[in-house]
C-alpha cells in the first residue's frame, strides 16, 4: 500500500547541486510541487528544470541558519504553494575539523556546520511544523544525517549482515575524528527526530532521518576535493567514487519512504550504508524510542 | 582497602559546580586528593570552593565564569594553569534545560536555541579545545562529558522527551565529542568518556516537577549525585576510553563491562 504524492507542497533546502538537487527532481517527478532554497545563485535557475515535470516550482535564494532567511522560506512557500505537506531538511555543510584546533578555527566550525546542518534543520522543522499544525493534514519531516552516528544495525544486534557487506564480522566504526563538529551536528538531529516523532505522532506527522555513508554528491566530492565532473577524475578517483552511492538511489528511498503515508514508519534513522542495497529495507525494532511511548 | 586518595598530584576542573552533579563530582575528586578548579554562572561557586577546600584539605578554587562564554572559558583554563600549573582531568558537566515544546512561538524557538545549545554544545566545545593543550603537555589526561541516558538504546519509554528538543538535541551531540575525541587521542593517552545518567536527585531534576518536589515513586528511586561521583572515580581509575557509561535508577551501581571495539558509542 503505497499513497500518491501527487498534488503535495514540498520544501527542499541546499537543493542547487547533489543529493539536494536529486530530492527535487525526485518530488516533481512524482507530481509534488516543490520549493527549493540554497545559498548558492544556481538555485534560481532550478524551478524552471522542476516546472518541466509539470508541477509548480520556486526558489529563494536563502541561508537556513538565519532565522530570517527561514522564515522568508517558509511563508513564501505557503503563500505561493497555499500549504506544506513534506520538509526535506537536507542543507548541510561538511569540511575537517580537528579536536587540537584553536578556538577560532573551532568557532568558525561551529557557525558552519552547527548553525546549518543543526540549527538549520532545527529552525526549518519549527517554522513548518507549525504550518502543519495548522493545517492538520498530516505532513512529513526527513532530515538529512549520516551514517558516521549509525553503526550496522543500530544496535549490531539488528544488522541484518548481508554477504555483500563489507562489516559483517566487525561493526562499522561509528564517527570520523577530523569531522567531529560536523559528526556532533548530526548526531544531535536524533533529539529533533525522536522528540518530534513523539510530540507529532497525534497529528500523523511522521519525522524520520536518512542516515548515509559516502553518496556521489557535490559535498562528498568537494570534502575530498575531487572534481565535481566525473570526466575529470584520475583513474583513482573513479575507483572510490564508484564505491559511493548514487544520489538518485539515496533520493529512491526517500521517495518511497514519503509513499508509505501517514501509517508508515516514524522516529527512525535510515541506514544506507555503502555495502548494502540503496534500498527502504523493513523499519527497525525501536530502540531509543518505544512504540508504547510513541503511541503516548 | 585501596587508595583513598588516588588523585594526589592530580588537577581538575569541574564546570557547573555551583551545585547539584558538578558540586557532588567536584567534591569527590577533592576528596581522591585533586586539586580542583570549579566555575559556575552562580556567584555561590566561591562558597563552594571554600567549603570543598574546608572539608577535604586539597586546594580549590572557584571561579564565577560563563562557559557559553569565550572569554571566560579562556579565562578559566589560564587560571588553571597559573594556579596549578597543568591540568589532568576535565570534567564537562555545566549543562542547562528547559522546556521547548514544538508548538512553541518563533521568537521563543530561537531564544530557547541560544539558552541550550550555547551552554550545553557550544560551551563543552570551547571547553574542551581550550584544555586539550594542557592535557596533552601532560602526556595523558581525562575528560568526562556529563550526559543523559536518552542516548543509550531504550532504557525506559521515558527518554527522549517530546518537549525538550534542543535539551536531547545538545546531549545526543556529546556522543560525537565521546566517540572521535577518544580515538584521536588514543596516542596521547587522553580518555574520553561520558556519564549518562537516569534520574538523579539534582536541582535540574527538581526543576521538571512544581515547587522542586519529586513525586514520591521517583523520590523511592532516584539516584543520588554521590552515587554518579563514585561511578566517575571508579572509570577514572579504570581507564578505559570512548564508552558512554550508563547510570540509571534499577541497574546494579559500579561499571558496566567494557564494550567491544565499535560498539562503544551505540548509534
Amino acid at each position: 500500500m503505497t499513497v500518491s504524492l501527487q498534488g503535495k507542497n514540498a520544501i527542499v533546502t541546499g537543493a542547487a547541486v547533489g543529493i539536494g538537487t536529486a530530492y527535487a527532481k525526485a518530488l516533481a517527478a512524482h507530481g509534488v510541487n516543490v520549493a527549493v532554497c540554497d545559498i548558492r545563485d544556481e538555485i534560481l535557475t532550478l524551478p524552471a528544470e522542476l516546472e518541466a515535470y509539470g508541477v509548480n516550482a520556486v526558489a529563494w535564494i536563502a541561508d537556513v541558519s538565519q532565522p530570517a532567511a527561514v522564515r522568508e522560506v517558509v511563508d513564501g512557500t505557503i503563500e505561493a504553494f497555499g500549504g506544506i505537506d513534506i520538509l526535506i531538511n537536507n542543507a548541510g555543510q561538511c569540511w575537517a575539523s580537528s579536536p587540537d584546533d584553536d578556538l577560532d578555527k573551532t568557532l568558525a566550525d561551529y557557525d558552519g556546520m552547527v548553525n546549518t546542518n543543526l540549527k538549520g534543520e532545527f529552525l526549518m522543522g519549527r517554522a513548518v511544523i507549525t504550518q502543519l499544525l495548522k493545517q492538520q493534514r498530516g505532513g512529513e519531516i526527513v532530515n538529512i544525517a549520516t551514517d558516521h552516528m549509525v553503526t550496522c544495525g543500530s544496535p549490531f544486534e539488528l544488522c541484518p549482515k548481508l554477504e555483500s557487506c563489507p562489516w559483517k564480522a566487525e561493526p562499522r566504526p561509528t564517527g570520523t575524528a577530523n569531522l567531529d563538529v560536523y559528526d556532533a551536528s548530526k548526531w544531535a538531529l536524533n533529539g529533533l527526530l525522536f522528540a518530534w516523532a513523539k510530540a507529532l505522532r497525534p497529528h500523523r506527522i511522521r519525522v524520520n532521518a536518512m542516515c548515509m555513508g559516502a553518496t556521489d554528491s557535490w559535498m562528498i566530492r568537494d570534502f575530498f576535493g575531487y572534481p565535481q565532473e566525473r570526466a575529470l577524475e584520475t583513474p583513482e578517483q573513479a575507483a572510490e567514487v564508484a564505491t559511493w552511492m548514487s544520489k538518485e538511489d539515496s533520493a529512491q528511498v526517500v521517495i518511497d519512504l514519503l509513499q508509505e503515508g501517514p501509517n508508515g514508519r516514524t522516529a527512525q534513522n535510515i541506514n544506507l550504508c555503502v555495502g548494502r542495497p540503496v534500498k527502504l529495507e523493513d523499519p527497525l525494532p525501536e530502540v531509543y524510542i518505544t512504540k508504547a511511548s510513541l503511541d503516548g | 582497602m585501596g587508595n583513598e586518595t588516588p588523585l594526589v598530584g592530580k588537577v581538575a576542573i569541574v564546570s557547573g559546580a555551583a551545585q547539584g552533579l558538578g558540586h557532588a563530582l567536584a567534591q569527590a575528586l577533592s576528596a581522591a586528593g585533586a586539586r580542583v578548579m570549579i566555575f559556575d554562572v552562580q556567584p555561590r561557586v566561591e562558597e563552594v570552593a571554600a567549603d570543598i577546600q574546608t572539608a577535604t584539605g586539597n586546594r580549590v578554587v572557584g571561579m564565577v565564569a560563563d562557559v557559553s562564554q569565550r572569554a571566560d572559558v579562556e579565562a578559566v583554563v589560564a587560571s588553571t594553569q597559573e594556579t596549578f600549573g597543568g591540568l589532568d582531568i576535565l570534567v564537562n558537566n555545566a549543562g542547562t534545560w528547559r522546556r521547548t515544546p514544538v508548538d512553541s512561538s518563533w521568537d521563543q524557538a530561537l531564544e530557547d536555541w541560544d539558552f541550550i545549545m550555547d551552554t550545553n554544545l557550544k560551551g563543552v566545545l570551547m571547553l574542551s579545545r581550550a584544555c586539550i593543550p594542557l592535557l596533552k603537555a601532560r602526556g595523558a589526561g581525562d575528560i568526562i562529558n556529563v550526559s543523559t541516558y536518552y542516548v543509550l538504546p531504550a532504557r525506559s519509554e521515558g527518554t527522549n522527551q517530546p518537549d525538550t528538543d534542543l535539551y536531547n538535541a545538545s546531549k545526543w551531540a556529546l556522543n560525537a565529542f565521546t566517540d572521535d575525541w577518544a580515538k584521536y587521542f588514543l596516542a596521547d593517552n587522553i580518555r574520553v568518556n561520558a556519564l549518562c545518567m537516569g534520574a538523579t536527585d539534582t536541582p535540574m531534576l527538581r526543576g521538571f516537577f512544581p515547587q522542586g518536589q519529586l513525586p514520591p515513586e521517583l523520590a523511592e528511586v532516584v539516584m543520588s549525585s554521590e552515587q554518579i561521583a563514585q561511578q566517575m572515580l571508579d572509570l577514572l581509575a579504570d581507564g578505559r576510553t570512548g564508552e558512554n557509561i550508563g547510570a540509571w535508577v534499577d541497574q546494579p551501581p559500579g561499571l558496566p563491562e567494557r564494550a567491544a571495539p565499535n560498539r562503544k558509542i551505540s548509534g
